[in-house]
């Protein structure tokens, strides 16, 4: 492919409470029932239930975490949407 | 005519009746303002979940799922999401006729059973001929996700044991302010999306295609419960913001009348007293 990747991810992580993130990250790992799942940009389309742990994201050189108990992610190569059913700010 | 102590004391028991609704009022408004900030923080989530549910049904060629597939209602499930306490003007009334209507009609066709939130709507629905399955109440404003999710879980396995054949929501949804709207969405089997062309590769599936749609579509139906009773919690609050509203209007304005109305009576006393000593003065001033 002869295709420019794209350089950044728009990450939006959903809840039925509140849009929790929505920004501009590099990378993404998300929790696989079994495993960690790190995202980058320009990944294939791709479904992925989650399972209980952790959501972290980068932008730059910061560094976030969310936990987070099961859910959908829809992926795209400039996208990743994660819609979660509980996620607790582990920070606050 | 009513004399001067009894319109005094109706003018003092109506101004009572005004604090306690300004009262209601002030304490409507601030549940109003936290549950319109909820249902607004969580417009993404109803936003954007449709638009997953029609690419994942899209990709998956799935138009067959038993959850997406309609069939012959002859047992069906009815859901009213109702308010524990009145004092808010036709929110509860107009949501039970409404509901008791549909019913009827349902009746014609298919078994109806019934789940109720709500005290207004378990009041209500027991003097109904309507069998009832399982009701809520007795603060039902403090429920949670996870609660309500137990609900829609309870919904789902009633469906899939073939126990009913569809399950339809009433509520009242929160339009704005002024106009509670009242809904009736079908909550199980999902509306299949209307078969939208999607562009793009065929996209990946963790772990695969069945086992994502079989976590995928019950969680989407959770979430859909959940969000038609925050619509519902928020319009009850501002159908009492206003009702209080009116009363505390409705309170202003007979306090000016009878105001007036006493005011009349007390003129009409001293103008007859200054016309008696008139007559008097007169009658003495002649001799």
């Amino acid at each position: 492919m002869s295709e420019k990747l794209p350089d950044s991810i728009r990450l939006k992580v959903i809840t039925p409470r509140k849009l929790l993130v929505d920004e501009e990250v590099k990378e993404v790992t998300l929790p696989d029932p079994d495993r960690c799942l790190g995202i980058l940009p320009g990944h294939r389309p791709l479904f992925v239930a989650l399972g209980k742990g952790t959501l972290s994201y980068r932008i730059q050189r910061k560094k976030e975490k969310y936990s987070v108990r099961g859910g959908h992610a829809d992926i795209g190569p400039q996208k990743v949407e994660v819609f979660t059913e509980l996620a607790e700010d582990e920070t606050g | 005519m009513a004399s001067l102590i009894d319109l005094r004391r109706r003018i003092k028991s109506v101004q009572n009746i005004q604090e306690i609704t300004k009262a209601m009022k002030t304490v409507a408004t601030a549940r109003f303002k936290k549950s319109q900030r909820q249902v607004m923080e969580s417009r993404p989530f109803w936003h954007n979940s449709p638009g997953l549910a029609e690419k994942v049904v899209f990709w998956a060629q799935m138009q067959h799922h038993p959850l997406l597939e309609k069939r012959k209602e002859n047992k069906i499930e009815g859901v009213v999401i109702s308010s524990d306490k009145g004092l808010c003007g036709s929110f509860n009334s107009n949501l039970l006729e409404k509901s008791l209507s549909f019913f009827q009609e349902k009746k014609q066709s298919s078994d109806v059973n019934l789940l109720i939130l709500g005290r207004k709507g378990v009041n209500f629905y027991q003097k109904q001929s309507f069998p009832l399955d399982r009701v809520y109440y007795d603060r039902i404003e403090k429920m949670t996700f996870q609660d309500l999710k137990q609900i829609s879980r309870y919904l789902l396995d009633l469906y899939i044991q073939h126990k009913r054949d569809a399950v339809y929501v009433i509520y009242n949804e929160f339009k704005s302010i002024l106009s509670p709207k009242i809904t009736v969405a079908p909550l199980i089997p999902l509306n299949p999306p209307e078969k939208t062309n999607q562009k793009g590769v065929y996209p990946d599936w963790d772990p695969s295609v069945s086992l994502f749609v079989d976590s995928f579509l019950p969680q989407y139906i959770d979430t859909q419960l959940y969000h038609f009773f925050s619509e519902s919690l928020a319009a009850e609050q501002a159908a009492r913001m206003m009702a209080m509203e009116n009363a505390s209007k409705n309170a202003e304005d007979l306090i000016s009348d009878l105001t007036l109305e006493l005011n009349k009576i007390r003129q009409a006393s001293i103008t007859k007293e200054l016309l008696e000593i008139m007559t008097a003065v007169e009658a003495l001033g002649s001799k």
